[in-house]
């Protein structure tokens, strides 16, 4: 197949954004959809091309584009890397981009700027491909970077709301600090390997076993500290518990931004960034529990907090944050074929859950709040299908999509038998509960029983149109095929020949044959507890819906804790954001502005005007003087040099 | 061609014809009184005589006669100098058409001040550097005072003349000093004479900074700079256009000559001197305009500046210098033309204009207009990507490698500053409120001045600075 071919699945995009962008009120919305909507579907067109080639024609290639920086020993290409891991990718992340294009076009049709909206989604389908394209750590920064811009723009593009502004400035500022922290991660691999290009690094990662490296007056292990540094960088992108607090607040962003952004893509990016980094990652196993830990935390964490929240954007999105928390543990306990797996079915039903609640929201009129919703299910019928079969997906019914990855990763958990993986394991089964509990409490609270939304609002709910339904249609066929048709490359027996080493796992941390042969009964428990959280939630929401006012009452302490997330917001606005804007308004304000602005440009601007004026008032007119200034500087002149020749006769 | 003339003659061939045809002029002006209806007849042979003296000095072999010399350096400076001149003359034509006097006189006196300017690039001698100087100075003080009914013109000609004759009076004097010291007014002798004193001689000192002091009016370089913005506001704005370029190049290539060759044995004082005639002038044609609320004014400080740059290249004392002081009145040269054909393109109602604030918000009336002046400010500014960043940039790479550091600093600091009165500009035109459009403008030929000085000013970096490197470095090695 042509290079042309893989050039177009990334750069298409970029080129539909930039017409968009550019020439959007020119060339008026209808083009601008039909240019935009046509880029990402060719696009995914040539992904699904890539995919078959690359992935199931078990091959690797890499198209060098041209030498960015060449500085001494540093040297990083411009280069589109193609393995299976970033095949895997580009068909999730054209594929829901596509989807969420098709369903913006009817989401956005009342926005005056659909023009800006569309040219921000190509901007950002272009920056995540080439993320997961990259062949080395910087050009990954690059997209990295790219993709945090993006999302920055699109969590803010209602910049008339004051919330959507401070959402948006808030998941750069946290997104920083992991920034910072892949960053030094870079840094230290450079350091570490000579390199940043992954087949050079990869190659050394054996070898540099013992190194170890001078941090902060410290010697650390090299490998270690290389991927704790980048895993730093994964926490803030994949909302890991710490530097989480800026997802749900994205959720300012219009919905089909959620879906894209922030539930299936960019949220995934630190997933892809540990599992493109195995080869190393399976030299650091202090830094593989590390993970582990940080997941599993962050899975249990998001749970609880999605229990309490009524904002039905928001319990997704502490949804997608403990699915991302269970994508991360598989990591840590080496499991990246099911991590990748679980990165891939998760994309399909959490973008369909979100574009479900869009169209909820559309459909009435722009309600979030799921106490003003219920009995829904009559207004908007298919949506509430294709809900009830994305929630099936993400609670682990079989044969679902959802039940095949997250099995496999509480399996894989259960096999390893290490301490961490137990850990692990126990609180995957809790969050397994917990999560078919909320996503039954949305349906319920949102489609079943006695509205409780105002008269007028729940007459005129109604369905979304056609160009909304369609992309959740498709979705909704990954949602229930994703997980079957998938299961034998990504985890089954074809694993070892489908990944074809873009994904590396020690001989001795390969677990998958003892998972597959564990007893029935264990398997089983996932399952029950799901049904479980299914049935209590019925219970809790339907047919007593007393009940929860009553735990909630007993339980208040819990609840409110839930509710009010952990109190990390409190928590970090009493110690990083206030003293940080004490500290930045003492710089602008007296620093800046009464120091630096008053001495240095306001200063020497005023000398230079008093200098000007002094400089008119000698331009007087008058010849007389005009003459006397000549000769003073004929004297000058004179005087100086006879000094200067005469004097030493 | 000029093979009819006697070989004595031959270097005045060019001079001959330029004087001879303007009296030719003259005469015929005032014989055919037709009035003032005809001034464009005046202004056609005019231009006629000035290609023709173009021709003539480019056909003119070399040679030296006492007194004078036809050498490529003169000859390549004589160039730039008449077609400096006959710019002027295009400029000018729908100015003075529209003056109610309509003076042919100013064409006369034009030719004349080119006479003299010829004389002083082609001098290698003194008396008859002095001579030429004399003789444009004189055109030059009737120019400014060419319109003689109104009083700004009058103040600004009654000025100059008698500050000029001030400098005038020291340029002589240095000279007398000079020959005192020396016994000769020849520069080839000069040099001769210099390396034969046996002890410094305080008489030679002071004729130098004499003669050097004179010829800083001529340039207009700080502090013998205080007549140019008096001047540059009083006289008629075709009169200024035509100060502000052909007697520069004059001036700086007899400067040029004078010290190169002339006291080329005396460098290490000249040298101190040009560069405190840089440092200030640099200073005052930074800090001077910076209130200026009158264009023309703001050009003669501009242009204060710019010979402030000159002379720091001059002063570096190399052949890098002088290259980079060619270059440097090269895109001067270009840059003025195309700014004094906007100032001179200036009209509201039939009346022309020149205060900054006229230039309110024209970028949406006059666009050409407004970006043409806003090219030539930034060029001037000396912002990348026209033509005057190169110049500057030129001229601070043979300052910074003479190590003339804090000359370097001086000419980079008011740089700085120069460019707030030229952002002004661009700020008044392009984000002021609109008060009223400029007229469209009438005359095709000023039109035309401004768009191609304007075009050249921004291809310049991409074609052919590289050319006009080369060419500079060629054109320094026929100084002799």
């Amino acid at each position: 197949m042509s290079n042309s071919v893989y050039i177009a699945a990334i750069f298409l995009p970029l080129l539909a954004s930039l017409i968009v962008g550019l020439f959007g009120r020119t060339i008026g919305v209808r083009v601008s959809n039909v240019v935009s909507v046509g880029a990402i579907f060719a696009a995914a067109a040539c992904s699904v091309l890539i995919f078959i080639e690359i992935a199931l024609g078990h091959q690797v290639k890499v198209l060098p584009l041209m030498t960015w920086i060449a500085s001494g020993d540093f040297v990083v290409e411009w280069a589109l890397r193609f393995d299976t891991l970033s095949a895997v990718m580009l068909v999730v992340v054209t594929g829901v981009s596509a989807m969420v294009h098709l369903y913006s076009v009817g989401y956005m049709s009342h926005d005056a700027s659909r023009q800006r909206f569309m040219s921000y989604l190509g901007l950002f389908t272009f920056t995540m491909l080439m993320l997961v394209t990259a062949n080395n750590l910087v050009q990954l920064f690059f997209g990295w970077e790219g993709v945090g811009l993006a999302s920055y723009l699109l969590i803010g593009f209602w910049h008339d709301r004051d919330s959507a502004n401070a959402a948006s400035i808030k998941a750069f500022v946290v997104n920083r600090v992991g920034d910072l922290g892949l960053a030094l991660g870079v840094f230290a691999a450079f350091f570490v390997f000579g390199t940043v290009s992954f087949e050079g690094m990869f190659a050394q990662a054996p070898e540099k076993v013992g190194t170890v490296l001078i941090f902060w007056g410290y010697s650390v292990p090299a490998l270690e500290l290389v991927c704790l540094l980048l895993f730093v960088g994964a926490v803030g992108k994949s909302a890991q518990v710490g530097l989480h607090t800026w997802l749900p607040d994205a959720m300012e962003g219009p919905t089909p931004v959620s879906a894209l952004i922030h539930a299936a893509t960019m949220v995934t990016a630190g997933v892809f960034l540990m599992c493109r980094m195995s080869p190393v990652l399976e030299f650091a196993p202090i830094a593989g529990i590390v993970i582990t830990f940080i997941g599993a935390a962050t899975a249990v964490f998001a749970a609880t907090v999605g229990l309490t929240q009524f904002d039905i954007k928001r319990v997704i999105a502490y949804s997608t944050c403990s699915q991302l928390g269970y994508m991360m543990f598989a990591i840590g306990i080496s499991a990246y074929p099911a991590a990748i797996f679980h990165l891939f079915t998760h994309a399909f039903f959490k973008a369909l859950l979100f574009l479900g609640a869009g169209s909820v929201i559309h459909g009435m009129h722009d309600e979030q709040d799921m106490r003003k919703m219920g009995g829904l299910r009559k207004a908007l019928p298919i949506t509430h299908l294709l809900m009830f079969i994305g929630s099936l997906a993400l609670a682990g019914i079989p044969p679902f999509a959802g039940y095949y990855s997250k099995d496999m990763i509480l399996e894989l958990a259960r096999a390893k038998g290490t301490y961490f993986a137990h850990f692990a394991m126990v609180a995957g089964l809790i969050v397994v509960f917990l999560t078919a509990f909320y996503s039954w409490r949305v349906l319920c609270l949102t489609f079943y029983g006695k509205t409780r939304a105002d008269k007028h609002t729940f007459e005129h709910a109604h369905e979304s149109p056609f160009v909304m339904l369609l992309p959740m249609l498709i979705l909704t066929v990954g949602a229930i095929g994703a997980g079957y048709l998938g299961k034998e490359y990504f985890i089954g027996h074809e694993r070892l020949t489908f990944w074809n080493n873009s994904l590396f796992v020690l001989p001795a941390n390969d677990v998958v044959d003892a998972a597959h042969h564990l007893p029935e009964i264990e398997k089983k428990v996932p399952l029950v507890l799901a049904l479980a959280g299914i049935i209590f939630s019925y219970l809790f929401y339907l047919v007593f819906p007393k009940v929860p006012a009553f735990f909630t009452k007993v339980f208040r302490f819990t609840y409110t804790f839930f509710y009010r997330k952990w109190f990390f917001d409190e928590l970090y606005t009493l110690v990083f954001v206030r003293g940080a804007k004490a500290l930045g308004r003492g710089f602008w304000k007296i620093f800046d502005g009464k120091i630096i602005d008053r001495f240095l440009p306001n200063g020497a601007a005023t000398v230079s005007w008093f200098t000007a004026g002094g400089l008119s008032r000698l331009q007087s007119g008058f010849v007389a003087q005009y003459a006397t200034v000549m000769v003073l500087g004929l004297l000058a002149f004179l005087s100086y040099f006879l000094f200067k020749t005469v004097l030493p006769l | 061609m000029l093979s009819f003339l006697p070989p004595a003659l031959l270097p005045y061939a060019p001079i001959l014809f330029l004087a001879t045809a303007t009296l030719l002029l003259l005469v015929a002006r005032v014989v055919v009184k037709n009035g003032s209806a005809s001034l464009p007849m005046t202004a056609l042979p005019t231009s006629l005589i000035i290609a023709v003296t173009i021709a003539l000095v480019y056909a003119q072999p070399f040679v030296n006669v006492p007194m004078l010399t036809a050498d490529a350096f003169g000859q390549t400076f004589t160039l730039l100098m008449l077609s400096a001149a006959l710019c002027a003359v295009f400029l000018s034509v729908a100015y003075e058409q529209a003056e109610p006097t309509r003076q042919f006189e100013f064409y006369i006196l034009l030719l004349l001040a080119s006479v003299g300017m010829m004389l002083m690039l082609s001098a290698t001698d003194l008396l008859s550097l002095y001579i030429g100087i004399e003789l444009q100075s004189l055109s030059l003080y009737v120019l400014a005072a060419l319109r003689r009914d109104t009083l700004k013109s009058t103040e600004a000609g009654l000025k100059y003349f008698v500050l000029g004759a001030l400098s005038s009076g020291l340029l002589l004097y240095g000279i007398s000093l000079v020959y005192g010291a020396l016994g000769t007014t020849d520069y080839s002798t000069m040099v001769i004479a210099s390396q034969q004193l046996t002890a410094p001689s305080p008489m030679l000192v002071v004729g130098i900074v004499f003669i050097l002091c004179g010829i800083a009016f001529k340039l207009s370089a700080a502090p013998f700079h205080m007549w140019t913005p008096d001047v540059y506001q009083g006289a008629p704005t075709s009169v200024t256009a035509f100060f502000a370029v052909a007697p520069k190049v004059a001036a700086v290539g007899a400067l040029l000559r004078l010290l190169y060759v002339g006291f080329a044995e005396n460098a290490d004082m000249w040298q101190q001197i040009m560069i405190v005639l840089a440092a200030l002038s640099m200073l005052v044609g930074a800090f001077g305009a910076l209130r200026q609320q009158n264009i023309k004014r703001l050009l003669a400080y501009s242009s204060i500046g710019h010979i402030g740059f000159m002379l720091m290249a001059i002063s570096v004392n190399k052949d890098a210098g002088i290259a980079a002081v060619l270059f440097y009145l090269l895109v001067y040269a270009v840059m003025n033309v195309g700014a004094f054909g906007c100032v001179l393109s200036m009209r509201k109602n039939g009346q022309y204009v020149d205060s900054i604030r006229d230039l309110a918000g024209v970028s949406k009336t006059n666009p050409l207009f407004a970006y043409s002046l806003a090219i030539f400010m930034l060029s001037m500014a000396g912002i990348p990507i026209f033509a005057g960043f190169l110049s500057k940039l030129y001229v601070f790479q043979v300052v910074l490698d003479a190590k003339l550091y804090t000359l370097a600093v001086i000419g980079v600091l008011s740089s700085v500053v120069a460019a707030a009165y030229y952002l002004r500009v661009c700020k008044v035109m392009f984000f002021d409120a609109n008060e009223s459009a400029l007229d469209a403008s009438p005359c095709p030929v000023t039109k035309t001045i401004v768009v191609v000085a304007a075009v050249a000013n921004t291809v310049f970096i991409v074609y052919p600075a590289q050319q006009v490197f080369a060419f500079c470095e060629r054109w320094v090695s026929t100084l002799q």
